[in-house]
C-alpha cells in the first residue's frame, strides 16, 4: 500500500487500518532501539507515539507529505528515543544519524509540542474514565451535550456542561502539576 | 464558576476558530493584556489534543494486534546479511513441546567492548541469550571468521577476541554448516519477520504433533539447534544442524523442520524474500526430570 492510500485512509477516519499498515516499519525502529540500550517493547511505545504524531500531521490543515511516510516515522522515532535516553540519563552508544537531513524542518518544535500534548494525555487520564470519556465525545467526536447528557446519564444538557467543565478543570490543574514536574526535572539536569 | 465557565467556552469557540471577525478582535485584545489568558488558551489547547491522543490509543493498540496476531514475535533485523532467530528451547516430555515465550528473547550487546576497540580485521561479534522466568537455556553464538560457533558460557572477553586457529573451550560447528550453504540471502532489512501459518501457537502444536523422541529406550536429553531458510515463497529450505546430539537426534529435528507447511516469506522493500532462521530444540529425557544429560547412544 502506498503513501498516499495511507493518507487517505486517515483522512478518511480509517485510522485503525491506516495503522495496521504503518506497523511495517516497526522492525527497523526496533532494530535501532535495540542497538541503543532499548527493548522492543520500548520500541513499540515510541512508535506509537510517531504514528499519533504523523496521524496529527494529516489531519493539520494544509497537510502535504515533504518525504516518505517512512523516513518521517523514522526520524520522529530516532528523536523520541534520544530523548528518552536521555531522560533515562544513559549514554547514547553508537548512534547513526544515516539521513539528517530527510528529517522535516520543524521536527524539534514539533516534538516539543508533542510532548506538551503527551503530558496532557497523561493528565487526562490520570482523571479516570468517566471524564476521559465526557471530553472526547465534545472534543474529538463532537457530540452534542445534548447526547453525551444522554449517553452517560447525565441529568441534561446543564449537566454535562458542567460536568466537562470541572473535568476540564481538573485536567488542566493536573496538567500544570505534570508541567511544573517536568520544567523542575530538566533544570536538575 | 460562572465566568470561568464562560471564559473557557471562549477559549474553544476561539480555538475552533468559530468566533465572528469582530468578536475574535476583541479577544485577541484581552489575549494580548493578559498573560494568564494566554496560559489558559495554551493548556486548554494542549489538553483538546492530548484528548486527540487519547481517542486514538484503542485505534493503535487494535492495529498493533492485528499486525502481530500472536503478539509474541520480538525480532531483531536489519542490515545485518542474515537474520537469525532463535526462538526456543523445547522440552520434550514424553511428547510434551514447549516454546519458550519470545519476550524472553534479547540480543545480548556486548556492553563492556566499546566498537572502537575491535581491530578491523578482528570479526564481528554477536551473541544471543535465551532464557526463561529462570535461567534455562543459555545459547551463545559467536560469529568468528564468517563461522558460527556455540558456546556453553557466555564468552569472556579474551574469548570473543582470540585467535580461533588456537584452541579454546569454543565448540566448533559441525562443518556440515557453512554460511554458504544457506544461499544468498537479501541483505535489505528485513521489515516483516517470516511467519508460521497460525503464528506461535500453531508452530507449538505442530511440533508437538510432530517430534518425536528417536530412541525411547535411551532417551538422551539435549539440544538440537536447526538452522534453515525460509524462502520468498515460504518454502523451507536447507535445514542443517548446527549444535547436534547425535545423528538420531539431528536427523528427527531435521525431518520435523523440513515437513514443516510453507510459512509467509519474510519481507524487504515490499516484497517476499528468503530469510534465514533457527529453532533450538530441546529434547529432554522424559522420565527423570532431575537426571543429568545421559550419555549419546549410538
Amino acid at each position: 500500500m502506498n503513501d498516499q492510500r495511507i493518507i487517505e485512509l486517515i483522512q478518511q477516519g480509517r485510522d485503525q487500518e491506516a495503522f495496521r499498515e504503518l506497523y511495517r516499519h516497526l522492525p527497523k525502529v526496533e532494530h535501532l532501539v535495540r542497538l541503543n540500550s532499548g527493548r522492543s517493547g520500548d520500541a513499540k511505545d515510541i512508535f506509537q507515539d510517531a504514528l499519533i504524531i504523523f496521524h496529527r500531521r494529516v489531519r493539520t490543515e494544509g497537510f502535504v507529505l515533504s518525504s516518505s511516510i517512512s523516513t518521517f516515522l523514522f526520524a520522529v522515532c530516532r528523536n523520541l528515543w534520544r530523548e528518552e535516553l536521555r531522560r533515562r540519563d544513559r549514554p547514547m552508544g553508537e548512534w547513526k544519524p544515516e539521513n539528517e537531513a530527510d528529517e522535516p524542518a520543524d521536527l524539534t518544535s514539533l516534538l516539543a509540542r508533542e510532548g506538551e500534548y503527551k503530558r496532557a494525555e497523561q493528565a487526562l487520564k490520570d482523571l479516570g474514565a468517566k471524564c476521559l470519556d465526557v471530553l472526547t465525545r465534545f472534543y474529538v467526536k463532537h457530540e452534542p451535550l445534548q447526547a453525551i447528557a444522554k449517553a452517560l446519564g447525565f441529568a441534561g444538557e446543564g449537566a454535562a456542561k458542567t460536568r466537562k467543565y470541572k473535568c476540564l478543570e481538573e485536567a488542566r490543574k493536573r496538567y500544570r502539576q505534570l508541567t511544573t514536574a517536568t520544567v523542575a526535572t530538566m533544570q536538575t539536569h | 464558576m460562572r465566568d470561568e465557565l464562560h471564559l473557557m467556552e471562549l477559549v474553544d469557540r476561539y480555538l475552533d476558530g468559530s468566533m465572528s471577525a469582530s468578536d475574535r478582535a476583541a479577544f485577541e485584545g484581552r489575549v494580548t493584556a493578559s498573560t494568564e489568558l494566554q496560559q489558559l488558551i495554551e493548556d486548554q489547547r494542549a489538553l483538546r489534543e492530548g484528548a486527540h491522543r487519547a481517542a486514538l490509543r484503542p485505534a493503535v493498540q487494535l492495529a498493533y494486534r492485528d499486525f502481530r496476531p500472536g503478539g509474541k514475535w520480538k525480532s531483531w533485523s536489519g542490515g545485518a546479511a542474515f537474520v537469525i532467530i532463535a526462538a526456543a528451547g523445547y522440552h520434550y516430555w514424553p511428547r510434551i513441546v514447549q516454546l519458550l515465550p519470545q519476550e524472553h528473547l534479547e540480543q545480548v550487546v556486548p556492553d563492556t567492548i566499546p566498537d572502537e576497540a575491535v581491530p578491523t580485521e578482528q570479526p564481528r561479534t554477536i551473541q544471543y541469550h535465551a532464557r526463561r522466568d529462570t535461567v534455562v537455556d543459555t545459547v551463545y553464538r559467536v560469529l568468528r571468521n564468517g563461522k558460527w560457533q556455540v558456546m556453553d558460557h557466555r564468552p569472556t572477553e579474551a574469548e570473543l577476541f582470540e585467535d580461533s586457529s588456537r584452541g579454546t573451550e569454543v565448540q566448533e560447528e559441525p562443518s556440515t554448516y557453512t554460511e554458504g550453504a544457506l544461499g544468498p540471502i537479501d541483505d535489505r532489512a528485513v521489515e516483516v519477520l517470516p511467519e508460521f501459518p497460525g503464528g506461535m501457537k500453531a508452530l507449538h502444536r505442530y511440533l508437538d504433533e510432530h517430534i518425536r523422541h528417536p530412541d525411547l529406550s535411551h532417551p538422551i536429553e539435549g539440544m538440537v539447534n536447526v538452522r534453515f531458510m525460509i524462502n520468498e515463497r515460504g518454502k523451507v529450505e536447507k535445514a542443517t544442524v548446527s549444535k547436534g546430539l547425535n545423528a538420531a537426534y539431528d536427523a528427527e529435528a531435521v525431518r520435523v523442520v523440513m515437513n514443516m507447511p510453507a510459512w509467509t516469506p519474510a519481507k524487504a522493500g515490499g516484497r517476499p524474500v528468503a530469510s534465514a532462521m533457527e529453532l533450538p530444540l530441546r529434547f529432554r529425557n522424559p522420565g527423570t526430570e532431575e537426571a543429568p544429560p545421559g550419555p549419546s547412544q549410538h
